[in-house]
């Protein structure tokens, strides 16, 4: 038997976040929603889901929050977990592009993978500053707007936004030397040239052994 | 003499569509077989690839609905911006080089094409190639109905025209999409959208430093007239809630790698080194471009809150009203030419993979053979496409709107697992791509056609994609490796 490839570590690693993934999208629907609001339609009282916002008391069209602590205050931490988990799916991800299952790219491969490693801890202090800004607005309310927003906006807007390119600065770095070498490109052409040949001429590719090219 | 601001809007949405007449005949020359009017021979280069990249990831829903969202949910819509420089990472990580790679080793002129090359399979390429078609039409019905509707708004506010029929302004916008795709293919297609994203990023630029200027203090005015109104509408999660947000990042982010219109432009570069230099331009593009998103909609929340402008009619009107109301006519003409190209940028792409699925994967799938003469059929499945989609749109909104509703979302699950991972994960199977393929539409429609509301509004798109996701990992993990073709192994390999 085979030991597990890189690629089945890492799909291995992505399986797992994607369950516990399910697991919290799940805990969703056994919890129950709150807040909620009673209506009476067509002679009879429904109970409405107020956690998507309310319509605005003044302007139609328009949509409002509400109360952020009855409807966040105890999900918080679900929150928190989920997109934790979205960011490591996302780097984990990536670092399945980057997998070599001929491994021949050594040091090289390190170098692209710190900055993942990079990115995924950025992104995780990223979401971790909304959430803490965000339950501390809530206690004590907003007293200023860094960069244009309340302090937990600010994080999501900037932060969130520029976060990945600490994954793009890597993926652009490494590039030549781990993710399309030289090596890579000549093997390339190699099989391309194979595979040409064997639709021009089968039977003379077949001659020259390149009948492993399995092309139709 | 002197012009109105409608004459000047009416002048710049002419000569863009003859701009784009242009391109279509200049592709015409261009295009002489399949390879070429669907793939653009594999020649497009580091900035083409770039502005089609983008530009049809923002389509008109970015310029008119990204603006609505925010004028009527706040801040929530923001993480579907946010989530586009780890969107554009993930699909450019994933499918650059493998997936560009085998589509030229195996000659593919369709997603579902190299699809088929990479599972052995013609059942998951015809699965693929349904996903794919189910969701163009929807797309597309969508995407003529904006053009329908911004076209007629613009004869509809210029005084010296006489009322224009909807069917009129339809019919003019579906003939220059009709030109320019049927002549020049997606080789049109991208040259026009290289066009329209550099129309896209000035207009976003000029529209955000307006939008900035219209509410006094700036970013920080807007966010203080939003706090004092709703505190929750300029918290990060914005009135949709904690949940319905971080769903959206998932789907959106995620999701990116499964968008057909988008990655099937990743085929189409020259050279796989030219990738290190699309990502970031991308990135950075579509950013500037989603500045008018979030810069239009908070000035006209902002703007309504504190009375100085009346409530809107409907939330889609905030960019077109804020345009009418605070920009320049030079920049309000600029902005709906940009309007018109970012639709018109998404519905040519959607309607050149939406012919290539009909024409070549379908017939394929079912005949086990290409059609003969398929340069020919693509342009007449071009013709008919557009004719069905128009028709749709005219007659059957409520169809159109549930499929342009689960678009997204059905591709971002069918295919996010089966192209994304399956081209980077040996083990991946056929069985699998065809679960997760047959999950996503069962879920997305049968949660749309159900009305069913998932708790603290997650999106359905975002349940299909972690349940399809999951399914295609365990099914591959409980099954036995499958085997691949040698060529396409050793490319797995590289």
């Amino acid at each position: 038997m085979h030991a597990p490839s890189a690629a089945d570590r890492h799909a291995r690693f992505l399986f797992a976040v994607l369950l516990a993934m399910c697991a919290l999208v799940g805990v969703l629907f056994v919890l129950g929603e709150h807040p909620t609001r009673e209506l009476v339609r067509d002679g009879a009282t429904i109970t409405v889901s107020e956690t998507t916002g309310i319509a605005h008391p003044r302007i139609a069209g328009m949509r409002a929050g509400g109360d952020g602590a009855a409807r966040h205050g105890r999900l918080l931490w679900l929150g928190g977990g989920f997109l934790v988990l979205t960011i490591l799916l996302a780097a984990g991800g990536l670092s399945l592009g980057l997998c070599a299952p001929a491994g021949h790219r050594g040091v090289a491969a390190r170098s692209a993978r710190r900055w993942i490693v990079a990115g995924t801890l950025a992104g995780v202090g990223t979401a971790t500053a909304i959430f803490v800004a965000y339950s501390r607005s809530l206690a004590a309310g907003v007293a200023s707007y860094p960069l244009g927003f309340p302090a937990a906006s600010s994080w999501m807007v900037w932060g969130v936004w520029l976060f990945p390119f600490i994954f793009v600065a890597g993926f652009v770095r490494c590039f030549d030397r781990s993710y399309v070498t030289g090596e890579t490109l000549d093997r390339f052409a190699a099989r391309l040239a194979a595979v040409r040949a064997h639709r021009a001429d089968p039977q003379a590719a077949r001659g020259s052994g390149s009948q492993d090219s399995g092309a139709p | 003499m002197e012009f109105s601001r409608a004459d000047v809007i009416l002048a710049a949405i002419g000569v863009y569509f003859v701009a784009c007449l242009a391109v279509g005949v200049w592709a015409y020359g261009r295009t002489k077989s399949a390879s070429d009017f669907f793939m653009a021979g594999r020649s497009l280069g580091v900035f083409v690839t770039c502005c089609a990249v983008f530009s049809s990831t923002m389509s008109g829903f970015g310029f008119v609905g990204g603006p609505g969202l925010v004028y009527s949910l706040g801040m929530s819509s923001m993480w579907i911006v946010g989530s586009a420089s780890i969107g554009f990472s993930f699909s450019f990580f994933l499918l650059s080089k493998r997936l560009r790679l085998i589509g030229e080793l195996r000659d593919s002129v369709s997603l579902p094409d190299v699809i088929a090359a990479r599972y052995g399979s013609e059942a998951t390429r015809a699965l693929a190639a349904i996903a794919i078609i189910l969701g163009v039409v929807g797309y597309l019905g969508a995407q003529i109905s904006a053009m329908a509707t911004v076209l007629g708004d613009i004869f509809k506010t210029h005084p010296s025209l006489p009322e224009i029929p909807l069917e009129v302004s339809m019919a003019i916008s579906c003939t220059v999409l009709v030109f320019y795709c049927a002549t020049g293919g997606i080789l049109a297609g991208v040259w026009t959208d290289m066009l329209q994203g550099a129309v896209m990023v000035v207009a976003a630029l000029l529209v955000f430093a307006t939008a900035l200027g219209s509410v006094e203090g700036g970013l920080g005015g807007i966010s203080a007239i939003l706090e004092a109104d709703d505190p929750e509408s300029i918290s990060p999660w914005g009135t949709l809630g904690m949940v319905g947000c971080l769903s959206w990042f998932f789907v959106f982010a995620v999701g990116g790698a499964g968008q057909p219109h988008v990655i099937t432009k990743i085929m189409m570069t020259r050279n796989v080194r030219d990738a290190k230099s699309i990502l970031p331009l991308s990135i950075a593009a579509y950013g500037i471009t989603a500045l008018l998103w979030l810069g239009v909609g908070l000035a006209m929340r902002a703007l309504v809150v504190s009375g100085a402008h009346g409530p809107l009619e409907s939330a889609d009107q905030a960019a077109p009203q804020f345009l009418q109301s605070y920009a320049h006519p030079l920049l309000a003409g600029l902005v709906f030419a940009g309007l018109f190209a970012a639709i018109m940028s998404t519905a040519d792409s959607f309607l050149n993979i939406g012919a290539a699925a009909f024409i070549h994967d379908l017939p394929h799938a079912i005949l086990g053979r290409p059609l003969r003469r398929e340069l020919f059929w693509a342009r007449i499945a071009t013709v008919l496409l557009v004719v069905v989609a128009a028709l749709f749109a005219l007659y059957t909104d409520e169809l159109i709107a549930l499929l342009g509703a689960f678009g997204w979302g059905t591709f971002a699950a069918a295919l996010v697992p089966t192209v994304a991972i399956g081209f980077n994960w040996k083990r991946a199977t056929a069985l699998a791509a065809n679960t997760a393929i047959i999950s996503s539409l069962l879920i997305n429609f049968s949660i749309q056609v159900a009305g069913i509301r998932l708790p603290y509004g997650f999106d359905q798109g975002a349940l299909a994609l972690l349940v399809s996701m999951t399914l295609f990992f365990g099914i591959s993990l409980l099954s036995r490796p499958p085997r691949l073709d040698a060529d396409i192994e050793a490319v797995m390999d590289l």
